[in-house]
Order: structure tokens, then sequence, then C-alpha cells
């Protein structure tokens, strides 16, 4: 318990902190704020009287610095995070439309990495050392240096337009198509999938090479037990804790890696939604949206620090 | 082997880039509409792009930016790194927990979205992105510093120079820095990778350096459309990142095995 409050409290400064730095970003606008935010890139306009004087009240520049931020995280925590001046959307709308979007990508990516780091680590571990075994850790070296929008552009090349399997881009909502919603995001999954699988199976073969010499597998292998049931139901469990600390260590990458995946394949989730705000100059948007990622993924890591220590309580005691 | 033929991709890349200043490579932005889409020939040595623009010297060109990049960034991160690290590794204490801190706070943005924002709001300029990429190398440096000099400074020398009486900052700069500087240099290739890469991502999305400046992250993204008419647009500089990053990290792979402290110690 002492852990948990322990981890809880220094969310606190970082809490603070990020929301101050996302604050403070509409002030390193150059110029005046009200004329960046209304000026038109293409006309130059800059807005009327009265929309002036209206933005600069509704981002309370007339305040001192401190109630502006005090004010502005009030608006935050009760779900306010502005409206876009470009599509006049209020930002929190715009999110929750995008977000199971982004989520059904992360899930299926994260699904398919597991699914492919399974079998080929318990492999590669089982017969630790051999040319295969080699060769799949040269592969898994090789894969970790191919950037995710360079595998997402290879992928739509050879699958989409060479061999035509899959499309290359277009979101179906799921009610009303399932299988061409689910089509549509084999791809891009698959993209995130092998981007990421070869962390979990490096680590995934170490452990299993070290839990085939203990004890236990020995005697497992004595009683006439089959290897493939030893491989799953001995050496995969200790192995299981690594995974989650894995899947947790891996969470910047994965939202990094949906920026780009849903860029690339043009599908409507928050990523889109920050680089497509970032192309209209829509800076309310691009703050609001900004200030959810780092909040999201914050409380994302506290959660895995404290999984971590539900799972292996030792890791509570230490601390 | 491998170890050289890295060495030799990343040496022929950067003298090729260093020689845009001098030889007479053809315009990377000039358009020759008479041969759009041309394939390898004499004249365009692996053919040109969708805007007849010559690919050869583009992807040269374009090494530029990811180059500049790599070869600032580590070596800010580095400075601050080592100092940071050093501190937390010799002092301990209330200094090794604020460093702690610190390198927290870095961590609590992901790297993507902290430069998007960086690079947004204040202008996407050369020197913003040198110095938001930079703040990202500062955490890995600041371990590797700080575990080497938690080593070190139980090590005999330092123990003696301190009963010789030896200031802090003497002991900091002469006794500890030339140890921990090797294994914190050797990290520099991997990081050099990263930031490659992260240059690639933000240029790719279309947030990094505007154009017409050619990058390879942008050059990838505008051979998206044209992926069935001339796929090489694309391809060609991601076989370029892919074997720069490999080779990076292939080298830094090595020279991170040779002065780990946890490998050798073993």
């Amino acid at each position: 318990m002492a852990y948990l409050r322990l981890k809880t409290l220094h969310l606190i400064p970082v809490f603070f902190l990020v929301t101050f730095a996302s604050f403070m970003m509409l002030d390193l606008l150059p110029g005046d704020t009200v004329d960046a935010i209304l000026s038109d890139a293409d006309t130059g306009e800059i807005g009327s009287v009265e929309a002036r004087e209206a933005l600069r009240k509704e981002l309370n520049l007339d305040k001192p610095l401190i109630v502006r931020y005090a004010l502005w995280l009030g608006n935050m925590v009760q779900g306010d995070l502005g409206r876009s001046y470009v599509t006049t959307q209020p930002v929190t709308e715009a999110l929750v439309q995008r977000i199971p979007v982004s989520l059904e990508l992360m899930i299926m990516s994260q699904i398919l990495a597991i699914a492919m780091a399974i079998p080929i680590g318990i492999y590669s571990g089982y017969h630790g050392g051999s040319t295969v075994d080699r060769g799949i850790s040269a592969f898994a070296f090789g894969v970790l240096s191919v950037p995710v929008f360079v595998a997402g552009t290879v992928y739509i090349w050879v699958f989409a337009i060479e061999l035509g399997w899959l499309p290359s881009s277009g979101h179906t909502d799921f009610s009303k198509d399932p299988w061409g919603n689910i089509k549509g995001f084999i791809l891009p999954a698959l993209t995130l999938a092998t981007i990421e699988f070869p962390i979990l199976m490096r680590v995934l073969r170490v452990d299993v090479i070290s839990t085939l010499q203990e004890d236990y597998i020995a005697l497992a292998k004595s009683k006439g037990m089959t290897t493939w049931y030893i491989l799953f139901h001995h050496a995969l469990r200790p192995s299981s804790f690594t995974f989650v600390t894995l899947l947790g260590l891996q969470i910047g990458q994965l939202i990094t890696g949906t920026v780009v995946i849903e860029t690339l394949f043009s599908i409507p989730g928050v990523g889109k939604l920050l680089i497509d705000s970032v192309d209209t100059r829509d800076e309310i948007m691009v703050q609001g949206v900004i200030t959810f990622i780092a909040i999201v993924y914050v409380v994302v890591n506290l959660l895995v620090d404290l999984l971590y220590a539900v799972l292996d309580p030792r890791v509570a005691r230490r601390a | 082997m491998i170890f050289w033929l890295a060495t030799s991709w990343i040496l022929l890349i950067l003298a090729a880039t260093i020689s845009t200043n001098f030889l007479p490579f053809i315009d990377p932005l000039e358009q020759d509409y008479a041969a759009v889409n041309e394939r390898w020939g004499a004249q365009y040595w692996v053919g040109t792009d969708h805007l007849g623009r010559d690919m050869f010297s583009r992807l040269i060109h374009g090494a530029g930016i990811s180059f500049r990049v790599a070869f600032t960034s580590p070596f800010i991160g580095m400075a601050i790194g080592l100092t940071l690290g050093m501190c937390a590794g010799y002092f301990r204490g209330k200094v090794d927990s604020g460093v702690s801190i610190l390198i927290d706070s870095i961590l609590a943005f992901p790297n993507i979205v902290l430069a998007i924002a960086v690079l947004f709001f204040a202008g996407p300029t050369i020197i913003n992105l040198v110095l938001v990429i930079a703040f990202y190398t500062i955490p890995q440096f600041t371990r590797v510093a700080r575990a080497n000099t938690l080593l070190y400074a139980q090590r005999e020398f330092v123990i003696a120079a301190r009963a010789q009486g030896a200031s802090h900052l003497r002991i900091l700069l002469r006794e500890l820095l030339p140890n921990v500087m090797v294994p914190v240099a050797a990290y520099s290739l991997l990081v050099m990778s990263f930031t490659i890469v992260l240059e690639g991502t933000l240029s790719f999305l279309g947030v990094g350096i505007p154009p017409p400046t050619p990058t390879w992250g942008r050059m990838i993204s505008e051979g998206l459309d044209e992926l069935s008419e001339n796929p090489f647009i694309s391809m060609y500089p991601s076989l370029f990142m892919f074997l720069t990053i490999l080779s990076l990290n292939l080298m830094g792979d090595r020279l991170r095995t040779m002065t780990d402290v946890k490998a050798s110690s073993l």
C-alpha cells in the first residue's frame, strides 16, 4: 500500500508539469497569440474586432499567467479543452469520436505482435545457439533498424499495390461493415506488430533459455511430458511477467507508431487528428490533443507500475 | 567484416553529403519535365521522381538534414547528460533524486508529441529540431554516465585523489571524466541512429524541416501517391534510411559491448 501511495503521489508533480507545459504551448506562438490563431494563412486576414475580443476573453489573455493556467486547468478537468477555430468543433468532442479508432488499432497490433513473438521466441529459445536461432536473432536486429513509416510504405507497396490483397487506406465503421473495418485495419496493425514483435521475441527467447535450465523442467521431462507441454505450461508462465513490463515500456513507442500509421493509412484516429490539425494550423486543437495524449501517457505509465506491483509483490516491498 | 561494411557505408554517405558543397551535383530542386519518372540512366543515375527531379542528388542532399541532426543533437545531449549523470553518481543522495525526477519529467511526454508541439508552436527551424531531439537524448546519456560514475567513484585512484585533498571539481574532471567518457561516447552511435529515426518520422509526418529542402522522410511520403507508377521515389530513400540506421546500430552495438560495465565485469 505504501508503494501505491508513493507512486500516486509522484504523479502529482508530473501532472502539473505536463499540463503546464501543454498550457504554455500557445505562448510559444510568434507575435500576438490572438493574431496567430485568427490569422488566415492564405489571405493574411486577422479577423474582426469582435472575434478578436471574444477570443481574448475566451483565452483569458487579460488575466495574469497563473490565473489563466488555473482557469484552463479547471476547464480541462471538467473535460473542456476549448474549441477549434478552424472547424468550430469542441476539442473533447473530436477526441471522443476518434479514441475508439485508435484503441482498435493499438489492441489489434498488440495482439498480432504477441501472436508473432510467442511461437518464434519459444522456438528460438528452445533451439538456442542453432543456425535457425542465430538467423532469427539477426533478422530481429535488422527489423529493429526499420523505422515504422518505412515498414508501412513497403507493406503498402507489396500487399496493397503489387499484390492487391488489402486496401492501402480508407476506414469504414465497424457497425456498418464489420469485415471491411477489420480488413482496413489488417495492414496498419501488421506494420505496427512487425516493428514491435522483435523486442518481445528477444526477451521471451532469453527467458525460455534460462527457464529450460531449471530443475523443475528436468523433472517434467523425466516424468515423460511432451516437449510441447513443457514449453507452453512451464516455460511460458515465468515470462508473462516480463511481457507485462515490456508492453508497459513500449507504450511511448506505440503512441508514436500509432500517430505515424494513422497518417500513413488515413485512419481517422487521434494521431491523424493531431497531424491534420497541424496542417490546418488549428492551434487550439493541437494543444488539446497534445494535452490529452500526455495525460493518458502519464496515467497509463502509472497503471503499468501498479500492475507490476500487483503481479510481483517483491516490487512493492523493495520500494 | 559486417562492422567494416557498416562503417564504410556511413563514411561513404557522410563524404557524399559533404561533397555536395563543392561537387557539381544536379540541383535537387530542378524539375525536368522532359524526364519525369525516368528509370536509371547516364544523365540521372538512379532516375527521376514524378516532378522530374534527379533522385540521386535528392538522396545525397536528403542525407544532409539527417546527418546534421545526427552529428549535433547527440553531442548536446551528451554534454548535459554527462554533467547530470556524473553529479548524480558522484554526490548521490539529494542530487541523485533531483536528477532522477528531472529525467522522469523528460520522459513524461512521448518524444514525437513534444517534438510536434515545439516545431508547430515555435516554428519548424533546424535549431528547434536539433534542440528538441537533443532533449530526448539526455536520459540515455545520463543513465550511462551515472552507472559508470557510481562504479569508478569507489575505485582506489579516486579515493587516493580525495585523500590528497583534491576538490570535488578536480576529481570529477580529472579522475572520473576520462573513465566515464569512454562508455558514454560508445553510446553515441546508438543515439545517432535514434535521432535519424526521429528526424525522419517528423519529416515524414510533414512537421519537420519544411519544403523545398529535401529530406529522406519527406521523399518517402511524397512518393506514396506514386507507388504504383514509380515505387522507387519511396523505396530508394527507404533503403538509404534502413542501411544508415542498421549500420549505426551495428557499429553502436559493437562499441557498447566492448565498453559495457556489466558485460566486462561478468
